[in-house]
């Protein structure tokens, strides 16, 4: 009866303690937030090269800060035609081809119009008709031009802001690194707007995804990138209206057609861009895009689902 | 079994014991589920089982359950449900115990009647509040229960074995 | 006595009150003990929950069955302060710091849980 007794609790906890395999872990500090990165396979090594990509791409596309050797920083501050790095070309180039792939409402070049709502914002006051033209007026006045050689021209006085999709881009160079290092079983949590699933170490591999803004909602993912825009995170209410951070480019309003829209996709650069963009799609919009797109969506409305792709089985606990 | 005026007003200092006791113990706070009772007025039901009849002492508690309900007005409500509830299924199994199992002492009946008794009172809480959480109450309940089955089963052999009952039913022929 | 009763019944209470004792055991050890958040029930429904981790100083007004409840949380703990109904079975059990123990107010169908939070891997 003793010899039990005492075994038991032992197994007990040899039990528990086998499930759990500590994963490499590491926190990387960039775009002015944690990238949170759990292997449950894999190297050390792995993790020091995410930390280097995330820094790289975080230095480059610093719209405050000089980047180097060249960043957007500089970039927005000449009109000259400039050589740059490829990895930075390759971001511009696809950020501001993702329109032509159903990103009506993304545009890459609404720097400054965005800045100005930021600032307006946080004084609690609302941008002017005026200055809203102004800087509608500005962008259609510029384009930005790519040529050989890694060359690029900034025209017109619009500044680029890759804030809506650095972070998926770069979360889509981890994926493909880890995927041709072999490594299956991961979660990078670049924070509320950018996900990047692997596989979990269970035996359905599904992570659980809570939805912050729904009450007590939640989904069941792995294999794929979740990218999330709100007004709830960084909105700021003036009489009664909700004005977020997302400015529609074609308008230049601060007011979004949805609270919130998440989007799974198999691209992180995609997905991110995506749910920038669909935060101003009508649901009817954002459906046939998903169907042309090969992306799923959650919209939000008040904090409730007003819809959900089909293959998407929101669950509430 | 024969009802004389003797008789009658035996059961009726009986009954008016265990509205007592069921009242004054009414007065005890419940430990977490609100209405769930120590059931103390189980010593005169006992008594009464054991040395008069089943039949009387199924009178008895369900007076005593409807005329506390009546005095402390809780009639009609979920607590009187807990109460009856408790009070069928516990007269129910010492009944059976005692006449068709017959193994054990009326201590033991005792404590099968308690914790049966604590059991009908559960249900209907859980039928009116909805389970899950409940449950978590029961087992710090049964431990009270099985404590009070003993006491009380131990109370009323006690009071048996003074013979008083014994006495009066020999002295006036019932 | 007779002896075989005797034993009858020390087997009877005996079992019981080991079954009784052990799954009390499991009651009191078996619980969640960070990041608690207090589900406030009316007639099965969820009408409130609330942070305990964040330990505020609150009062809560749920409408019950029969009357308003007062709520509040102190501490991390939770309570009913006020209730209309007779016995106070509510009110009187004081804070409750732990899950396990639910509050209960049958008067006005109100019952307070308390859980660990849900375990996301991740919050979207």
């Amino acid at each position: 009866m003793k010899k039990i007794a005492f075994i038991l609790p032992l197994l007990a906890i040899a039990l528990t303690s086998c499930s759990e395999v500590k994963p490499l872990e590491k926190m990387v500090f960039c775009f002015d937030s944690i990238i949170d990165v759990k292997l449950y396979d894999g190297k050390k090594e792995y993790l020091d090269w995410i930390n280097n990509i995330c820094y790289e791409y975080d230095v480059a596309t610093n719209y405050y800060a000089k980047g180097t050797p060249l960043g957007i920083y500089q970039i927005n501050r000449t009109n000259d035609e400039i050589e740059i790095e490829p990895d930075i070309y390759d971001l511009l180039k696809y950020a501001f081809d993702v329109k032509d792939q159903g990103a009506t409402y993304f545009d890459p070049m609404c720097g400054s119009l965005s800045e100005k709502w930021k600032e307006s914002l946080a004084k609690k006051e609302i941008l002017s008709e005026t200055v809203i033209n102004e800087e509608l007026e500005k962008r259609n006045n510029s384009s930005f031009e790519f040529f050989e050689d890694y060359n690029i021209q900034r025209i017109g006085e619009a500044t680029i802001d890759l804030g809506g999709i650095a972070k998926g881009y770069v979360l889509q160079k981890v994926y493909e690194y880890l995927r041709g290092h072999g490594v299956n079983k991961y979660i990078i949590n670049g924070g509320f707007s950018s996900i990047l699933l692997g596989e979990k170490n269970t035996k359905s591999g599904l992570f659980t995804v809570g939805l912050k803004e729904v009450k007590n909602a939640y989904i069941q993912a792995k294999n794929c990138f979740i990218s999330t825009s709100s007004i709830y995170q960084q909105g700021v209410e003036i009489n009664g209206v909700t004005y977020s951070h997302i400015i529609n480019p074609v308008t230049g309003s601060a007011i979004n057609e949805n609270d919130g829209v998440i989007v799974i996709s198999d691209n992180g650069a995609y997905g991110d861009a995506m749910s920038t963009s669909l935060m101003n799609n009508t649901l009817d919009e954002i459906k046939s895009i998903e169907q042309e797109h090969n992306i799923k969506t959650i919209v939000i409305k008040k904090n409730k689902i007003v819809y959900s792709h089909k293959d998407i089985e929101v669950k509430y606990h | 079994m024969k009802w004389n005026t003797h008789k009658i007003a035996l059961m009726g200092i009986l009954t008016a014991g265990a509205i007592i006791i069921a009242i004054l113990e009414s007065f005890i706070p419940s430990i977490g589920i609100p209405g769930v009772k120590l059931g103390l007025a189980n010593i005169v039901i006992l008594i009464i089982l054991y040395e008069i009849g089943i039949v009387e002492a199924i009178i008895v508690d369900l007076l005593r359950v409807l005329m506390v309900g009546l005095l402390r007005g809780t009639i009609v409500s979920m607590g009187f449900l807990m109460s009856l509830t408790g009070a069928v299924l516990s007269l129910g199994i010492m009944i059976l115990l005692y006449l068709v199992v017959k193994k054990f002492s009326i201590v033991g009946v005792s404590v099968v009647g308690s914790i049966f008794h604590v059991t009908g009172q559960i249900l209907i809480a859980m039928a009116f509040l909805g389970t899950p959480y409940i449950v978590f109450y029961l087992p710090i309940i049964a431990v009270s229960a099985i404590i009070t089955g003993v006491l009380v089963g131990i109370v009323a052999q006690l009071i048996i074995r003074t013979g008083v009952i014994k006495k009066q039913k020999e002295k006036y022929k019932f | 006595m007779d002896k075989k009763v005797l034993r009858n019944d020390l087997i009877l209470i005996g079992s019981l009150l080991v079954l009784a004792v052990i799954s009390l055991v499991l009651v009191l050890t078996l619980k969640t003990k960070k990041n608690l958040v207090a589900k406030v029930y009316v007639q099965n429904e969820v009408v409130e929950v609330i942070d305990l981790s964040k330990k505020e100083e609150k009062d809560y007004y749920v409408q019950g069955l029969k009357g308003q409840v007062h709520i509040h949380t102190k501490n991390g703990g939770i309570a009913i302060v006020e209730s209309n109904c007779p016995h106070q079975d509510c009110v009187n059990m004081g804070y409750v710091y732990e899950t396990n123990r639910p509050i209960i107010c049958a008067y006005n169908a109100v019952y307070i849980v308390i859980e660990g939070k849900a375990n996301f891997d991740v919050e979207i």
